[in-house]
């Protein structure tokens, strides 16, 4: 019995023998990513192992990190990174939900994506250019306006003139940390809004049906709608808090101190290597500041890990 | 003393008016940066800054190195971050589905995705510049291609995986391979939602900073002829990042302008991009 | 177990693949593809039993019954389509031409240059129309222009497509009306001359105008090719194809001439089928 279409026909279709070059191709490419992030790890532990196997558990507890007696404690820089992380995320979060909800609820119809897109852009804005506009633009007018006045009427003795002792310049991991949100402010405020627009419109409809004012609306229906998936959200802006290094460079002052007040002086794990590499005096100097790298990775790698944790397990 | 209702209603009227408020501040914060910009940057620009490269203080000058030197390095790293982007995104899309590989590529990618871009220029420098002994273009494009692959791979992945499978099925049940289907039917398809990945991995690096100061390094000259890329290079960020921080007014200038520039730069690729995707969706 | 439709009570057993089948096979000499015990699985569940189908060479067959009574499925195994999904597979036989599609030998890639399908939805390439109907042609042949371009024009017309696009061959195909689009696809699936053309409910997604078009330009395909026909309008199978057959939870209840399974349908559930009293 002959048929056309068996094996001994032996026409080769168009496009087969490239089938496994492009697969091929298309799987190396995606193990080329891996074999990137498996190198920046390794890379980072190698090039920081020298200063953590010197200092151990105190290059996580120490504040001295002296360049000229070779000493690298990095308590400071870890604490202000958290600190300004953690710092911003309580002002970016209220300020992202407010704007995602009047985005959502009361916005005129007809400014809505125009305003959305105008705050999405925030979030293009190169970091160097939040980092100058924070330095030339906003600490003048923060130290004129906030830290001058707060200075001359507290008494520097008094629990508030500890909270908000500080050089009045500007520069500090408060203002750092204002700066921040609103570098993250736009990216957690779009995903918000989409989280709220998948509110079926059927519950919405059913909670303003039964009178309730819009607050009452969002607070006690569509906020906890999505309770699961801003929790993740959150996180995510988190982690992108922790790795801003420009923007933060300029603002926090570079002080490796664990910061005292809100307008102390401060440092963060990305600042103090971007500050310090270029110039890094030694073998051990540059082998902290790459350990510092290293501990960023950890942080910032955790982070993403439990967001994704939590949006996966997320249920409409 | 106060009813329920006016409870209610004054709470309402709390609540939008935070809400509005919070608006504000975001639409007034873009508005307030961009004012500044302008207002630093504007009067400093001029043909100079697009003919003459960076000068010491008191002469004159421009930013032309600076903006060849971004134009040449982010240009490489996305001609790497697109190929090697779109591949990688295909075989998320075509090939891996729910694999447990295919959910740790996912993954990783999303790590690199939003891994603090100095660590990339870190790992540039331990394995490009320490052991070839000196900073470079190419090692600056290196950490750019990096920064940009990993949001190529996934808008690449999402608008593949938006196609319908019908088209996909039709395509196979002709007789072509899956590849042919992917290359001449499913990218094409898609074209709009890739190139506007691409855009946005070029408005991501062609703002950053961080990565460069270790890989690029800066230089005060632009770029002649190809084997510059072997040494250090200017780039737009690096210099405002270098002259803001002096002490001379003029340089400090310079670096007003180049930060109105690279804004409206990336303003304008991140725009395009939406514009794009827009005409997209009506068509 | 009972159901009630429509006031009268029906039975449906407990399980299904008891049913009595009814078959009325055409000559096994005019046969250019038939299906012996073919069973399908989704995964773990399966979701045909025991298929039996015949195709008669040259003829139009249709398969009825209710929604996830498995024709879609049934037609899908006869091109292997279903194996682009790795939890779908297919046991038994089919037979094309003497040989068993679902053998490992089985060139599945030429085998769907003899077998083509349309499906539900119009699924016109992103490219010109021109482009459209000679991609498949690509594949398997090397064609100068002008051979291709009579190709071309030659689809066209069996499709019905001819006169309304033979100024803008060079104009995208996703730029048509759906039931131009439909056309199209039908253009494309017979460009490469299939031996089979396998449709997938043609119809369902186009409007009436566009659907009586699309029937006559199957009812002239017949001439050339077998055509197998999956469709949920009832009077779409009486007007167009000369055997049909009806499915009902993943069997092939009844099997025999068009006219003979609507005018005295021999099984219980074809009755009720065909008279609307489920459905």
């Amino acid at each position: 019995m002959t048929a056309l279409a068996t094996a001994s026909d032996k026409r080769i279709v168009r496009g087969t023998w490239g089938e496994t070059i492009f697969r091929s191709l298309c799987f190396s490419a995606a193990t080329l990513l891996l074999v990137a992030l498996g190198g920046v790890v390794i890379s980072l532990i190698i090039g920081g192992w020298p200063a953590l196997h010197t200092f151990g558990f105190s290059f996580f507890t120490s504040t001295e990190w002296n360049p000229v007696t070779e000493v690298y404690g990095a308590a400071g820089p870890i604490s202000g990174t958290l600190i300004t992380a953690f710092l911003s995320l309580i002002i970016a979060l209220p300020l992202a939900v407010g704007v995602a909800v009047f985005l959502v609820e009361f916005c005129p119809r007809v400014i809505a994506q125009p305003l959305a897109i105008a705050v999405e852009l925030l979030a293009g804005i190169p970091s160097i250019v939040y980092g100058m506009w924070g330095l030339f633009v906003f600490a003048p007018f923060f130290a004129a306006n906030v830290q001058m006045p707060l200075s001359q009427s507290l008494n520097p003795d008094g629990f508030w003139g500890h909270v908000f002792a500080g050089v009045p310049n500007g520069v500090n991991i408060f203002v750092a940390s204002l700066i921040l949100a609103i570098m993250i402010l736009p990216y957690m405020s779009a995903v918000f809004r989409e989280l709220l627009l998948s509110v079926p419109q059927q519950v919405r409809e059913a909670a303003y049906g039964l009178g309730c004012t819009p607050y009452e609306v969002v607070t006690s229906i569509m906020i906890p709608f999505v309770k699961r998936g801003m929790v993740g959200v959150v996180m995510l802006g988190l982690g992108r808090a922790l790795g801003e290094t420009m923007a933060v460079t300029y603002i926090i002052g570079n002080s490796h101190d664990f910061p005292k007040s809100l307008f102390a002086s401060g440092s963060t794990l990305a600042s103090t290597i971007a500050n310090e590499f270029a110039e890094a005096t030694s073998e051990m100097h540059t082998s902290a500041l790459i350990a510092c790298g290293l501990v960023l990775f950890l942080i910032t790698f955790s982070v993403l890990a439990v967001a994704r944790l939590l949006l996966s397990q997320q249920k409409y | 003393m106060f009813s329920r209702s006016a409870r209610r209603r004054a709470s309402n009227i709390v609540f939008v008016s935070a809400c509005s408020f919070a608006t504000l501040v975001a639409v007034g914060a873009l508005a307030l940066i961009f004012y500044s910009l302008f207002w630093h940057g504007f009067s400093g620009l001029n043909v100079k800054i697009f003919t003459m490269d960076q000068p010491a203080s008191g002469n004159e000058g421009g930013l032309l190195d600076g903006i060849l030197g971004s134009i040449v390095m982010c240009a490489l790293g996305m001609i790497f971050a697109v190929v090697v982007g779109i591949l990688a995104g295909t075989w998320l899309s075509e090939y891996a589905g729910g694999s447990r590989y295919g959910n740790i590529v996912r993954f990783l990618n999303d790590v690199l995705l939003s891994a603090p871009s100095i660590l990339i220029g870190l790992f540039i420098y331990v394995i490009m510049v320490k052991p070839f002994g000196g900073f470079s273009g190419i090692a600056g494009s290196a950490a750019l291609a990096l920064l940009a692959t990993p949001i190529v791979v996934r808008t690449t992945e999402d608008m593949l995986n938006l196609q319908p499978g019908a088209l996909r099925e039709a395509g196979v049940a002709l007789g072509a391979s899956r590849g042919l289907v992917v290359r001449q039917i499913i990218w094409r398809a898609a074209q709009t939602g890739l190139l506007t990945g691409g855009l946005l991995g070029f408005a991501r690096i062609s703002g950053e900073t961080a990565p460069l100061i270790f890989t690029a390094l800066g230089n005060n000259a632009h770029i002649h002829q190809l084997s510059d890329l072997t040494r250090p290079m200017s780039a737009l960020p690096l210099i405002i990042n270098q002259f803001a921080n002096t002490a001379e007014e003029d340089l400090r200038n310079l670096a007003w302008v180049g930060a109105l520039l690279i804004s409206l730069a990336v303003l304008i690729v991140n725009i395009a991009g939406r514009w794009i995707a827009q005409g997209a969706r009506k068509s | 177990m009972t159901d009630t439709v429509a006031g009268a009570p029906i039975d449906i057993p407990a399980n299904a693949s008891a049913e009595e089948q009814f078959m009325t096979a055409p000559p096994a000499d005019k046969l250019v593809l038939e299906t012996r015990k073919l069973n399908f699985y989704y995964g773990t569940n399966q979701t045909l039993f025991e298929v039996n189908l015949p195709v008669e060479r040259n003829k139009v067959t249709a398969l009825i019954g209710p929604s996830g009574c498995g024709k879609s499925t049934l037609l899908r195994t006869l091109n292997r389509i279903y194996s682009l999904y790795p939890n779908q597979r297919a046991e038994g036989e089919i037979l094309f031409r003497g040989d068993d599609v679902l053998s490992s030998a089985m060139r599945v890639d030429l085998l769907r240059e003899r077998i083509g399908m349309v499906f539900q939805k119009p699924t016109p390439f992103p490219m010109s129309i021109y482009d459209n109907v000679a991609f498949g042609v690509r594949l398997y042949h090397s064609k100068t222009k002008a051979e291709m371009d009579e190709l071309v024009e030659t689809s066209l017309k069996r499709a019905a497509l001819w006169e309304e696009v033979k100024d803008k061959l060079n104009q995208p195909g996703t730029g048509l009306s759906g039931g131009q689009q439909q056309r199209l696809c039908v253009a494309r699936g017979i460009a490469v001359e299939p031996e089979i053309l396998l449709l997938d409910e043609p119809a369902s997604a186009l409007d009436p105008i566009s659907t009586a078009k699309l029937e006559e330009t199957l009812a002239q395909l017949k001439k050339d090719f077998t055509i197998v026909i999956v469709t949920h309008n009832l009077q779409q199978a009486a007007r167009l194809s000369d055997y049909t057959g009806f499915m009902f939870l993943g069997k092939l209840i009844e099997f025999g001439p068009t006219a003979d399974l609507f005018q005295g349908p021999r099984a219980q559930r074809t009755r009720d089928y065909v008279t609307g009293r489920f459905g």
